[in-house]
């Protein structure tokens, strides 16, 4: 089986039935029996242990033969599934920066949004994407260090606790895996909002800003221009691959800082940042 | 694509940076087998010294060459830290020699490029140890927790202690003060080793090419584990090939008489023969007649090692392999220790391994 | 008198908006964010070789300061002295 993400392909060598028509539902015609490309991974979810199948069971995630995380509940085997892949991203590409951010992208400009505490970025991309923007990813921007240009990944969106049951209120007839239960993260679902025939007209796009958000219950919703030399650092901090690229990562990020512009967004409601990010970026 | 050609295209690759001629699709298990057995990164130095990534498809230069990143920043790291350990051992007078991934990296040897290190390797002598552990204490080094069992294994039947850590950096570093398990009554007369040393650029000491070579082949040979046996002859043969030379040959030849290593020699020459299609001069074939006679030898070189250093990956690997690799598992263990002490270590290892096996590798962690 | 030189490995980042500079050290692979004026800077390391009064000339500023701000250079790993 292979899915194919936009920029990667995998082939899925082994999984549970529950993870298998999960996929089936997140990537539509994404997900298929046979691809004539090659896959840059194959993949596996499996049961380690033989008392580990039948009590309590767990489910590992495989990468070839080698497994990344401790097992965990087979009741999560969905997201344990879409955590590998970003995993076998972040672990591999030394090609590009991979921000661990979310990107979100209008009129052929995009935004990006790292994943700082507080951020809310999944519940944003939710929003964002469902609103009329074109989500890039929820959970990491993939860029080209010589076009400085960001690269779209066709994924579910995921959200945790009450992310789940607010989206599925704005946007009701949303599609939506079940809720995996006390994740490390909480209650997690993911959320699909393209179909592959509409990403596939997703191109790179250039980068014009860098966003900050952080939600606050009770305030207005007000942008904080942030001067570079932060915007590089918190950028820097947001990368997963910063540290291997050495000299490359450096010019990249700088030049990348030089182009954008850096800010930061106290906000406590969505379509003010919509609004305020549209009109600001002229998008 | 059936294994036995999965496994001829990767040999050809590796050995022979002969590119193979196939269809798009059949990329897909060489890249996977190659990142699998940690030579991704090899392979792409090895290509680009002969001009030939151009004649790579995109899908196999991409992989390669985010490999290779990742590598050159290790061996960045390794040079970097080895500096700091340089000054910290000279500050208290300790002479220490630069081992395996690390000794490479240094004197820069051609297989050097691509490696994937997991640690530092240096050998102090046995009453240089404390002082060692101690002066590495101040400067942000600690022990690695491991089971008391393990600490004891490591003190006090192997031939180094549990492995210290930067607490800034993560970087393992491991010290030696020999390299064979001195229970195993085939202590490697050290001083020996050490005879052989050299010391290069940067002020750092590594062992001469014969002795480097002849230490990888026993901790190839005389190892229960030859999950990276693979990569190790390519290793071999490439620090092989750069030295070939007469006094090479009659160097290695007469440490490796001295040391008692003739049997572990003529196997990873054969297999470099047999993989690589190594050159071995007429006359130090002759002598190791005694093992080129001597059937026992020529049955494990042919029916257990030719298999069990192959690609430990299930896209080469049949039955044949896995037999191959527990005969040279039981071997490996025969021969670091003697039965008495061998079975009990065993016996717990393999209550650990059954019990992980049932409840799960992490089910016991802290 | 002492003379200073930037490390070669030492590559820097003045933003355009002339607030802080960032450096980054080949050898180390470090990264630091230096909370010092980058015009001033800049203008420091026009020169291969530098010393105390020039530092003093570039920031504009006080021996006292002068000395910190060298102090905070050589504690960043960014120069060396001239031997």
């Amino acid at each position: 089986m292979y899915i194919d993400i936009g920029e990667y392909l995998f082939r899925v060598d082994k999984a549970p039935n529950i993870v298998i028509n999960n996929l089936k539902l997140m990537y539509d015609d994404a997900f298929s029996g046979f691809s004539h490309s090659p896959a840059d991974f194959s993949v596996s979810l499996s049961h380690d242990s033989l008392l580990r199948r039948f009590v309590k069971p767990q489910v590992t995630f495989y990468l070839g033969n080698n497994s990344p995380f401790k097992p965990l509940p087979a009741s999560q085997s969905y997201p344990v599934m879409e955590w590998g892949m970003n995993w076998c991203i972040a672990a591999t590409d030394f090609n590009r920066l991979i921000v661990h951010a979310a990107v979100l992208v209008k009129n052929n400009k995009a935004i990006i949004f790292p994943a700082t505490p507080g951020s809310g970025k999944s519940t944003l991309s939710a929003y964002f994407a469902l609103s009329g923007w074109k989500l890039y990813s929820d959970e990491m921007a993939i860029i080209d260090l010589d076009t400085l240009k960001v690269m779209p990944l066709f994924r579910p969106v995921c959200l945790k606790n009450q992310s789940i049951s607010l989206v599925k209120e704005w946007f009701p007839q949303s599609i939506f895996t079940g809720i995996a239960k006390d994740t490390q993260k909480g209650d997690v679902a993911h959320l699909k909002i393209n179909n592959f025939a509409e990403f596939k007209t997703f191109s790179p796009v250039d980068v014009v800003a860098i966003v900050f958000p952080k939600y606050q219950k009770n305030t207005k919703t007000e942008p904080y221009m942030i001067n570079k030399s932060t915007g590089f650092e918190k950028l820097a901090a947001n990368s997963f691959n910063y540290n291997i690229l050495g000299r490359k990562g450096f010019d990249g990020i700088q030049r990348l800082i030089e182009k954008t512009q850096q800010v930061e967004i106290n906000y406590n409601d969505l379509s003010d940042v919509d609004n305020l990010l549209t009109s600001e970026f002229t998008l | 694509m059936n294994k036995q050609k999965t496994y001829n295209y990767i040999e050809s690759l590796i050995f022979h940076n002969e590119i193979p001629i196939i269809v798009l699709k059949e990329w897909e298990i060489i890249i996977h087998v190659l990142r699998e057995i940690n030579l991704l990164a090899a392979c792409y130095f090895r290509l680009e010294a002969e001009d030939k990534l151009t004649l790579l498809p995109l899908f196999a230069l991409k992989h390669m060459k985010s490999a290779a990143v990742y590598s050159s920043r290790q061996s960045e790291q390794v040079i970097f830290e080895s500096k700091l350990l340089q000054k910290i051992l000279d500050d208290k007078d300790i002479h220490a020699v630069f081992l395996k991934g690390a000794s490479y990296t240094l004197r820069k040897s051609r297989n050097s490029k691509g490696r994937v290190y997991s640690d530092i390797d240096l050998l102090v002598k046995k009453n240089d140890i404390s002082k060692a552990e101690t002066s590495l204490e101040k400067h942000a080094w600690r022990t690695k927790k491991v089971s008391e069992y393990d600490n004891n294994y490591y003190r006090e039947w192997s031939h180094e202690i549990p492995p210290m850590f930067n607490i800034h950096r993560g970087t393992v570093l491991d010290l030696h003060h020999n390299i064979l398990l001195p229970i195993s009554g085939r202590e490697v007369n050290v001083e020996l080793l050490i005879e052989n040393c050299q010391s290069i650029d940067g002020g750092y000491t590594v062992l001469g090419f014969a002795a480097t070579i002849l230490h990888s082949i026993v901790h190839l040979i005389i190892n229960e584990d030859v999950s990276n046996g693979y990569r190790d002859i390519l290793d071999i043969t490439t620090l092989i090939k750069e030295n070939d030379s007469p006094e090479f040959w009659q160097e290695i030849t007469l440490l490796s008489s001295k040391l008692g290593f003739n049997n572990e020699l003529y196997l990873a020459l054969s297999l470099s023969k047999k993989y690589a299609n190594l050159t071995v001069p007429n006359n130090v074939l002759m002598g190791l007649s005694e093992q080129i006679n001597n059937s026992k030898l020529n049955f494990l070189l042919n029916y257990v090692y030719f298999f069990a250093l192959q690609p430990h990956s299930p896209a080469v690997q049949t039955l044949k392999h896995k037999i191959a690799i527990s005969i040279v598992y039981i071997l490996g263990h025969l021969q670091k220790m003697p039965l008495k002490i061998l079975v009990p270590h065993l016996l717990t290892k393999s209550f650990f391994s059954i019990r992980d096996q049932i409840f799960g590798k992490h089910h016991f962690d802290k | 008198m002492t003379k200073y030189r930037i490390k070669p490995s030492v590559f820097l980042y003045y933003p355009s908006d002339h607030i802080g500079v960032v450096g980054f050290d080949e050898d180390s692979h470090e990264t630091f964010f230096i909370n010092l004026n980058s015009s001033s800077l800049k203008k420091l390391l026009v020169h291969t070789l530098f010393d105390l009064p020039m530092l003093k000339e570039s920031f504009e500023c006080e021996q006292v300061t002068a000395k910190e701000i060298l102090n905070k250079l050589l504690i960043y790993k960014i120069i060396n002295e001239d031997l």
